[in-house]
Order: C-alpha cells, then sequence, then structure tokens
C-alpha cells in the first residue's frame, strides 16, 4: 500500500477497537435484553411481560419517583456545578485545591455513596447523634422511615447532588476553558456587570458544554438506584431499582428487561429532546 | 445443618413484656401487646422486622405469621384466618420502627439498639448474640390460633446418580455429619447441627444461646413446622412477590385486606400452576397436581 492509502485507511484502523468494544459490551447486551423483554417461555414473541411491569404495583409509583428526581436532581446540579465551575474559573487562591476537593466523590461508587448517607441519616446515624450532643434533639428524629416520603426524596436528592455534581462541575469546567478570554474582555470593555457576562457571554457559549452534560446526567438519573436502595430500602422506588429487583429478587429477568427497554426509551427520548432543544446555530459556535 | 428463624430480644425489653406472659411461649397478641407496650411507655417504636431491599421478610409471612394463623401457606393465603394474620400485621406496624422497611440484618440494629426486639434468621441475629452475650435474649417465635409456625431451613445432602467417585462423596458426608464438623460449622456460619449434640466448651455463649431457642421452638408442644418453598423452580422469586406485595398494599399502603387477598390470591394461583408446584407442609398434600389457593 502507498503512503497516501495508509493515511485514508488510518481513521478507520484508530476506531477499530472502540467499535469492536462497543458492539461487543454496549450493542450486543442492548439487542439481547430488548429480545428478553419480548420473548416468551415456548420461543414465541409476547407482551406479557410489559403487562406484567405496567400491572405491578410498584409500577406507577416507581415512574413517578424517577421522573420526580430527575426534576429536582438535575437543575439542582447544574446551579451547583455552575457555581463551582466559576469559582475555580475565577483562579481565586488555592482554586486548583478546591477542584480536587469537588471531584472526590467521582471516585465512590454509587452504593458506597448510599451507604455513607444512611449512615448520615439513619436513626443512630452521625446526624442524629451530631443533634443530640449538640442539645438540638432529646431522642433522635427519625428521617428514613417509609411515612416520610419527603425526608426520603430530600436524603436521596442530597446524597445524588453530592455524587454527582462533580462530573457536570468537570465538564463545565473544561467548557468554560475553551470560551476565548477575548470575549469577556470585550464584554469588561461594554462595562458589563459580572451577572450580564455569567448571562449574556458565558452560557450561551457554554451551551454545547451544557448539552453534553445533561444528556449525560439525565441518562445517568434515570439508571440511579443502588442510592435509593441503600438510603430507602423498600421505601422509595424507581425504574431502575425495579429492575434490579425483578432480576435479582425475583428472578424474572424477562420483566426485568422489559424495565429496562423503557428506562433506554425515556433515555433515548430525553437525549433527543435536549438535543433539539439546545442545538447551537453554526453562526454562534465557537 | 439446619437453620431457622428466632426473636432476639434485649433484656431492656423484659420488663415491658404483658403480665403473666411466658416468654419461651409467647403468642401473636402477646407479642403485640408487648410491642404496645415498650412504645407507649419508651415513647420509641423499639420492634424492628427485617423488611429492607436485603431483609428475609417474606419468610416471616410464608413461614410464621400466615401457617400461624391458617395452618397453611398457600391453600389458606386468602381465608378469613389468614386474613386475621394480616390484620395483626396492620395492627403490630405503628409499633414497629419505621425504619423497618430499609432493614436487612437484625443484628446491625440491635446492637446499636435502635431496635431491641427482631424477628430473623439465626444467621442474620448471630453477631449480636456473639458480640454482646449477655445483653441479649434468644426467643422462640411466637404462636398464633392454629400452632407456633417456624419455617426449619434444612440443608440435605445428596449424591447424583451419575457421579464418578460416589465413595468419596460418601466419605465426604459422614465428614460433615461428624458432631466436631458440624460444632464447626455452626461456629462458622451459624448453621446449627441436627444430630443431638453437646455444646462443648468451646462453643461461644452466643451460639448457645441461639441454639437452645432453635430446640425450645422445634420442640414446642404447638410447634408447626412450615417448609421451605418447594418445586417452584425459577418462580421462587415469583413467589416471594406475592407475599411482599401483599405486605405492601396491606400494611404500608393500608388497602383493604380481603380485596388484596383476592387480587394477590389470582397472582398465587397462577405462579403455582405456572411452575406446577404440588403442596408442600403444612397445606395438604396436592398428589401431582399444582397447589390450588382456596
Amino acid at each position: 500500500m502507498t503512503r497516501r492509502h495508509w493515511q485514508q485507511v488510518t481513521p478507520y484502523l484508530l476506531l477499530l477497537p472502540s467499535t469492536i468494544f462497543i458492539l461487543i459490551f454496549f450493542s450486543y447486551p442492548m439487542v439481547e435484553s430488548f429480545a428478553l423483554a419480548f420473548r416468551a417461555d415456548d420461543g414465541g414473541w409476547t407482551l406479557k411481560h410489559f403487562e406484567a411491569m405496567v400491572t405491578d404495583v410498584a409500577f406507577v409509583p416507581a415512574v413517578c419517583t424517577t421522573l420526580l428526581l430527575v426534576v429536582i436532581i438535575i437543575p439542582v446540579q447544574f446551579v451547583l456545578a455552575l457555581i463551582m465551575a466559576l469559582l475555580i474559573q475565577a483562579k481565586l487562591k488555592f482554586s486548583s485545591i478546591f477542584l480536587y476537593i469537588y471531584s472526590i466523590p467521582l471516585g465512590i461508587s454509587e452504593l458506597a455513596a448510599g451507604i455513607v448517607w444512611f449512615a448520615l441519616f439513619t436513626e443512630r446515624g452521625y446526624l442524629n447523634s451530631i443533634l443530640i450532643n449538640l442539645g438540638l434533639l432529646n431522642t433522635p428524629f427519625i428521617f428514613l422511615s417509609y411515612q416520610n416520603t419527603v425526608w426520603l426524596i430530600s436524603a436521596v436528592v442530597l446524597a445524588e447532588a453530592w455524587r454527582a455534581t462533580s462530573i457536570v462541575m468537570i465538564i463545565l469546567v473544561a467548557g468554560l476553558q475553551s470560551i476565548p478570554n477575548e470575549y469577556l474582555e470585550a464584554a469588561d470593555v461594554f462595562g458589563a456587570s459580572p451577572w450580564d457576562k455569567v448571562w449574556r457571554v458565558i452560557l450561551p457559549l457554554l451551551k454545547p458544554s451544557l448539552q453534553v452534560a445533561l444528556i449525560l446526567r439525565t441518562i445517568l438519573a434515570f439508571q440511579v438506584f443502588a442510592v435509593v436502595l441503600a438510603v430507602t430500602g423498600r421505601g422509595l422506588t424507581l425504574l431502575a431499582a425495579e429492575a434490579y429487583l425483578w432480576y435479582n429478587t425475583y428472578r424474572n429477568p424477562n420483566v426485568a428487561a422489559a424495565l429496562a427497554t423503557l428506562i433506554m426509551v425515556l433515555s433515548i427520548a430525553s437525549t433527543m429532546i435536549y438535543l433539539w432543544g439546545l442545538r447551537t446555530p453554526e453562526e454562534q459556535s465557537l | 445443618m439446619q437453620a431457622t428463624y428466632i426473636v432476639a430480644a434485649n433484656k431492656k425489653a423484659l420488663p415491658f413484656l404483658p403480665a403473666g406472659a411466658d416468654v419461651n411461649a409467647l403468642t401473636y397478641a402477646q407479642y403485640l401487646q408487648w410491642a404496645k407496650n415498650v412504645k407507649e411507655k419508651t415513647g420509641q417504636a423499639k420492634f424492628g422486622f427485617p423488611a429492607g431491599a436485603s431483609g428475609l421478610m417474606h419468610r416471616f409471612f410464608q413461614g410464621f405469621l400466615v401457617p400461624a394463623y391458617s395452618g397453611g401457606v398457600v391453600t389458606t393465603f386468602a381465608n378469613d384466618d389468614a386474613a386475621a394474620g394480616w390484620k395483626w400485621m396492620v395492627d403490630v406496624w405503628p409499633y414497629v420502627n419505621p425504619q423497618s422497611t430499609t432493614y436487612g440484618f437484625m443484628q446491625e440494629q440491635l446492637l446499636s439498639e435502635e431496635v431491641w426486639v427482631a424477628w430473623d434468621h439465626v444467621a442474620r441475629l448471630k453477631d449480636a448474640f456473639e458480640n454482646k452475650p449477655n445483653d441479649f435474649v434468644a426467643l422462640p417465635v411466637p404462636a398464633g390460633p392454629k400452632g407456633r409456625a417456624f419455617m426449619p431451613v434444612v440443608a440435605g445432602l445428596a449424591i447424583p446418580k451419575t457421579a464418578n467417585n460416589v465413595n468419596g462423596a460418601k466419605a465426604l458426608i459422614s465428614y460433615l455429619t461428624e458432631p466436631k464438623t458440624q460444632i464447626t460449622t455452626l461456629r462458622e456460619v451459624g448453621f446449627f447441627p441436627f444430630t443431638n449434640v453437646d455444646y462443648p466448651g468451646y462453643v461461644s455463649p452466643g451460639f448457645k444461646l441461639e441454639g437452645e431457642a432453635v430446640t425450645k421452638q422445634a420442640n414446642s408442644k404447638d410447634a408447626l413446622p412450615a417448609l421451605l418453598p418447594q418445586g417452584l423452580g425459577a418462580k421462587g422469586g415469583d413467589f416471594n412477590k406475592v407475599y411482599l406485595d401483599t405486605f405492601k398494599r396491606i400494611v404500608l399502603n393500608n388497602e383493604d385486606i380481603k380485596k388484596v387477598l383476592g387480587d394477590q390470591k389470582k397472582i398465587l394461583q397462577t405462579v403455582m400452576t405456572d411452575a406446577k408446584a404440588p403442596c408442600w407442609s403444612p397445606d395438604p398434600s396436592s398428589g401431582d397436581k399444582p397447589c390450588e389457593v382456596k
């Protein structure tokens, strides 16, 4: 082969390993689990598993809680992540230390994070011990009661915000760093206030990063379950938690696959909405 | 090797026992009164059940509550006696720690004293008795109108017909059933000897406590063994789900007992029919036919 040929082929060769990886470890299992959701015991096709999923006692609460958590957690995480990213970008003294501290939760698994927050909130946990030692409470307050949905959801939101905000922050920091200083200097020249700069210069230019982060976070939010399982037990339930229970506890992989299919459809739908809603016109891109 | 489920109680809870109750022969009514006394006198719900995602709560319904009230597990699932059992669950629930829906292994909450009295599998209570043998007592489970129902978990040993080394397998089984090996198994994993053995001095007091309660429970006059579900194959999970969903709807969601049992009965029958599982003790035999919910 000539050198020119090699140059033409090289990009495809470089793409090959990751393509094979994705085909084997993502596409193949995805197709398999999709088929599992429709496969009957006798080898034919059926909608029985979807019927079992929809008529299950836990299905409607699981859908509601999943959507509720997505709606609450994502805005909270984005506001926090943006503040954190701007703080790092402001190049204050020790700002690089912030970056390291903010990134710590990235290294902790979902289940471990759930157990940490369970240890905080449980009746004999750290939070109650502190409140009792400070004299603010006489007897422990039960945060994680199944009757106390507000507290259960708050505990999950706190745990998730703590655990998964840093991934959004990292994407936003990268986005912020790609905004040329000239734009901000130009804004200074025209006498823009710091608020104007964030609202009218930084945020519009950050749109592509926000889009990536939103897609990533929303897909991950539909998949969250270990935190919820660890913190609330059977007190709250989510689609992904139900899929886990159907597979692991009730030993019914078909219904679990039906739930996984639903989660996939929701993930694809939300991705489409973000791609369409946050599209960046050609003239606005950097 | 055998295991079962018993009740573990912190000695602090004993003064609240209802008058005249024999701690080794409690009834469900007395257990309820006990839970109520503790809640009313201490202000805290100190009774617990392992109703979390990794807990074994379904076994409480399958092997204890439902057979103790109705005398069966499947055939009597939806009758008035079983409904009375579920009514007991509803009545006791206000005196049960509401975090029970997060509990998996009751030894943890017993050791932290978040709860004083708990029902669970002996292997999941082991640490409490092992770490603080002087703080806890091990008790037989309560009895209902039809008897002191309990679920014995017996480990069976068998040799497949096609085994290559039958004599080796026989030798292994002989070794595993030696008293000394059984004591070692007990010390390591909390499964109790199935043949009579004397507990040697080196068996910890915690295991001795549990072992004595297991024996008392099995040998009580009104003992009603309710076997582990059998013949369900891959449907075992669906079977458990029927009882857990029933609990969720009746106790956690406060739905009408009769209506829930009527709904769940149909699901239970589908599970039994699909699995082609005949009845097991204490339900009367159904021959080769799938067990039928009456």
